[in-house]
């Protein structure tokens, strides 16, 4: 395709025809004295808006690195989408308001005719409009995207298909943001038309308004619901990713599980799994083992743990057990407790931990914690027979705590 | 006002300081407004009292919006389906009260407009005048409820954050058992207990005994060194997060008190400026844009009675009155957008995983580099989970893993003393004879997935541009911003990448992007 095909060309070209329209649409509803043209106006100005929006989601989401974001600006696509969502949900709000007023006012649709010519030019807009964006949702570019400088790798191997495809998840979602106006816009204009036609038809000159005048405000609302149900997934997507979730297709208990199981791994905690954007996800963990050569051999395994489940980014944290500190306790928190607040997760709260029926000693509240098969995972306990005394820990001064208050009471994250 | 006390500690109602209490309270007063608006509209018969009323109706949409992200953020807990815990949520519901708010300005942008091409008299303003007061009066409330959080969100990172601490006394928790001795040590630097007892309180089912169990926490470390810590520390301002939802809430309020302020001085100045047609007799109206046919009986009906009586034709009122509230209006709107800007701005950085502002990602990478035993630094991550929780992931190269216990602490407290508290830090040693790969990822993932890494971030070009390392340093953190330089740069990379055989993880291949 040629250079001219990108996303942002499109979204660019939209702008400028929306832009267009928008000057042209208001100044006859100043010559002309309508109002509805007004109201047509700046439903074109909002779908102006929504389409600068995806802009700058398409545009930022190139930037690979940034002094200001170490992940590149990848999220833009999709904080570009929920932007346009809650925009197209509030529009719609607005517009239902509208419709109730309209409900209780009835108002007949004056000079039908105007309004019928105004109103197909709207729908064959917005028909347009989605024809040359529609593409992108399901289309796969050939050899990589210019648009957002990926490559896909010399190397065809299978896993290739599906990952671009994941990769077009995240473009996907801001295109899906702005055909989310357009797909309201579509339907405004249906509603326009339908309207103006009845009264072109039947009209009602000076007689008081009768069933023709409800018709407007009845189309309107059965439009709003239709899209506000194409707004919630969308909402419901964007905001997994942006709430830090963990991503659909990956099992928490189900990983927690097999990486306990990985030889050399004492315990796990601080297990996170997020999604950056597109389908790539991240994840951190810190695991406690014996010795510097346990945690090598256990990286690796570890990592095709996360490599099967689909989590390719993986930071993991070593530490070595002392045994002072609780199996599930974090070894090397900040240096001071008095971060506590700050940590992601606070070293202070009881976790719901799966202990897999290990008990520690002097512990008899932790049985408490057995009945709990609640939620978090992000604590695993596996038993270990014989405690070894490891001398290069002892470097760590920062788990160091005061011996005598080493009652371990109960499990902490 | 309550803001007020809030602000200095441990005087006033205990809901008062309680945000949600503080915001089901304004969501009660708004939604009961809300009714009483609709039902004199429908008495007055006033379209724009409806319209006002449903102004309310979007302000309680907001509230229940920022509702919804407090009770949300209060499960700090990690849980399966989020392992951050929901935090996060009060930055969303900044946003989406953020874009609400704009959406709403451009559809009152829509009205001024309207406005203008067809100006309305104002029927009955006593009663408009009535409500309007009403309305003010409520949005003052609400603003002076909200206002501690209002313009400028200062969020302190750095604090010593016992922040959620004040609001939740009021709730009843279990106490613990232990003797609060050992908080005294949790808050000196070195000394660190490993972990606040409390075993009574432990069983941790239920999210909203969270709350207390954390605030018995603080509770313990108060009574353990009073002299130690002040008190009012403890009830300090919220974390900047909620902060930020907060000032969400607070711009609508604003946005409808300056709406109840336009309408209240509209209503007085057309009551007592306005000249109306009186109802008998013909009256002429030069503001109102007539059609044609109606100017035609208008001129007939003047001459008719110019002819008939030498009365005088009643003229309605100064024109300008009439244009007056559009041009209020689109005042309020500009001043709307000018402040919600900046609530946007934040809750986009924070939803972008930008590096918080205070926070020099290049000074810190090279305060990493410079310690003694660290050879290279990659993939070194900083993002804001929400307000002053800043997570942070890099990748140590060492040469050896006792090395690496050496530098551990101090690459912990080069962190802390950025605000960087919560860390993962993977250490990787080189292998024997591959000085060619000291900026390379020991643990890549396969290169199939190179696409589905987070990044190809630069920190190589950074070390290319700091160390001036002359190796062909291709890691899987490869810049890329130019399809065609990751063309070239691929293709050279294939022969350095091969690492030594003798351990599992070498049969990887390296990731280049």
């Amino acid at each position: 395709m040629g250079r001219y095909t990108g996303r942002s060309s499109r979204l660019i070209l939209m702008c400028v025809v929306s832009l267009v329209l928008f000057a042209v649409e208001i100044s006859v509803a100043y010559i002309g004295n309508s109002l509805s043209l007004a109201s047509d106006a700046f439903a074109v100005l909002s779908h102006l808006i929504s389409m600068i929006i995806g802009l700058f989601g398409v545009r930022f989401s190139r930037v690979r690195w940034h002094k200001a974001n170490t992940f590149g600006f990848s999220r833009a696509d999709v904080l570009g989408a929920f932007g346009n969502t809650v925009f197209a949900t509030a529009l719609m709000f607005s517009i239902f308001v509208e419709a109730i007023k309209r409900f209780i006012n009835p108002q007949k649709t004056e000079k039908p005719l105007l309004v019928l010519i105004v109103g197909v030019g709207g729908l064959i807009f917005n028909v347009f409009n989605y024809i040359i964006f529609m593409d992108c949702c399901y289309c796969h570019a050939p050899h990589g995207d210019t648009e957002t400088g990926d490559s896909p790798n010399d190397q065809k191997s299978p896993e290739e298909g599906p990952e671009r495809k994941t990769e077009r998840k995240s473009e996907a979602l801001n295109i899906r943001g702005v055909l989310l106006h357009v797909m309201g816009d579509a339907l405004g204009s249906v509603v326009v038309v339908v309207a103006a036609t009845i009264f072109h038809i039947l009209p009602l000159d000076d007689a008081p308004c009768n069933w023709q005048c409800y018709i407007d405000p009845s189309l309107t609302i059965i439009m709003v619901f239709i899209i506000m149900s194409s707004a919630f997934p969308l909402i419901k997507e964007t905001s997994t990713i942006l709430l830090q979730m963990v991503p659909k297709g990956v099992n928490m208990q189900l990983l927690t599980d097999r990486l306990a199981r990985v030889p050399g791994v004492t315990s796990l905690h601080e297990v996170h799994v997020w999604e950056l954007a597109g389908g790539k996800n991240i994840a951190t963990l810190h695991i406690k083992c014996q010795t510097p050569t346990d945690y090598q051999d256990a990286a690796y395994k570890i990592r095709k743990v996360f490599h099967n489940a689909g989590i390719h980014s993986v930071t993991i944290q070593p530490e070595y057990i002392d045994h002072k500190t609780s199996q599930l306790l974090c070894s090397s928190p900040c240096i001071s407790k008095a971060c506590d607040s700050q940590l992601c997760c606070s070293q202070r709260k009881p976790p719901l931990a799966k202990t897999n029926g290990y008990a520690e000693k002097n512990d008899s509240c932790h049985s408490a914690l057995h009945k709990d098969n609640g939620s978090s995972k992000n604590d695993v306990e596996i038993p270990i027979e014989s405690p070894l005394a490891e001398d290069s820990i002892k470097n760590l001064k920062n788990c160091v705590g005061s011996v005598d208050k080493s009652q371990l009471g109960s499990t902490r994250l | 006002m309550c803001g007020g006390m809030a602000a200095k500690g441990t005087g006033g109602p205990r809901w008062c300081q309680n945000r949600r209490a503080r915001l089901l309270c304004m969501l009660a007063l708004t939604f009961l407004f809300f009714v009483v608006e609709v039902v004199v509209s429908r008495v007055t018969s006033s379209l724009a009292m409806l319209s006002d009323s449903f102004h309310m109706l979007s302000d309680v949409m907001a509230l229940v919006v920022a509702l919804v992200a407090v009770r949300f953020a209060q499960r700090t807990r990690a849980t399966k389906k989020n392992t951050f815990g929901w935090v996060r949520a009060e930055v969303m519901g900044a946003l989406v009260n953020a874009v609400f708010l704009t959406a709403l300005c451009f559809t009152i942008l829509l009205e001024a407009i309207e406005r203008f091409t067809e100006p309305h008299e104002i029927q009955q303003p006593l009663v408009v005048i009535g409500v309007g007061v009403a309305g003010l009066i409520i949005n003052l409330l609400g603003l002076c409820l909200f206002n501690h959080h209002g313009v400028g969100g200062h969020g302190h990172s750095h604090g010593h954050g016992h922040s959620h601490s004040g609001r939740h006394h009021s709730r009843s928790g279990p106490k613990p058992e232990q003797a609060p001795g050992d908080g005294e040590a949790a808050l000196h630097r070195e000394e660190t207990s490993t972990l606040v007892e409390n075993c009574s309180s432990s069983n941790g089912v239920s999210q909203e005994k969270l709350g207390d169990m954390k605030d018995d926490m603080t509770d313990l470390q108060v009574n353990g060194n009073a002299g130690h810590y002040p008190l009012d520390v403890e009830e300090v301002e919220e974390d900047s997060s909620a902060q930020l939802n907060m000032r969400g809430v607070f711009l609508h309020v604003f946005g409808d008190a300056l709406g109840s302020v336009i309408v209240v001085v509209n209503a007085l100045l057309f009551y007592g400026l306005w000249n109306p047609c009186p109802r008998d007799g013909p009256c002429f109206n030069p503001c109102v844009s007539n059609h044609c046919t109606e100017n035609a009986t208008l001129s007939q009906t003047l001459s008719r009675a110019n002819k008939s009586e030498q009365g005088s034709i009643a003229v309605a009122g100064p024109c300008w009155l009439l244009y007056l509230d559009p041009v209020l209006c689109l005042i309020m709107v500009c001043i709307l957008l000018y402040t919600t800007y900046p609530l946007l701005r934040e809750s986009a950085l924070i939803l972008l995983q930008t590096v918080p502002k205070d926070i020099d990602v290049h000074s810190l990478n090279s305060k990493l580099r410079t310690l003694e035993g660290v050879e290279a630094v990659h993939e070194l991550h900083i993002w804001q989970l929400a307000g002053s929780r800043i997570i942070g992931t890099a990748h140590i190269k060492c040469p050896d893993p006792s090395t690496y216990m050496m530098v551990a602490k101090r690459i912990k407290e080069i962190f802390h003393d950025e605000g960087i508290h919560a860390t993962t830090i993977q250490p990787e040693f080189a292998r024997v004879g591959s000085e060619s790969g000291r900026g390379k990822c020991e643990f890549p993932c396969r290169t199939q997935c190179a696409l589905k890494q987070c990044c190809g971030t630069g920190e190589d070009s950074i070390a290319k541009k700091t160390e001036k390392s002359s190796s062909l340093s291709i890691s899987c953190s490869e810049v890329v911003i130019e399809f065609s330089k990751t063309r070239r740069t691929k293709s050279e990379s294939i022969p350095s990448v091969k690492l030594e055989a003798n351990i599992d993880q070498n049969e990887q291949f390296e990731s280049s992007l």
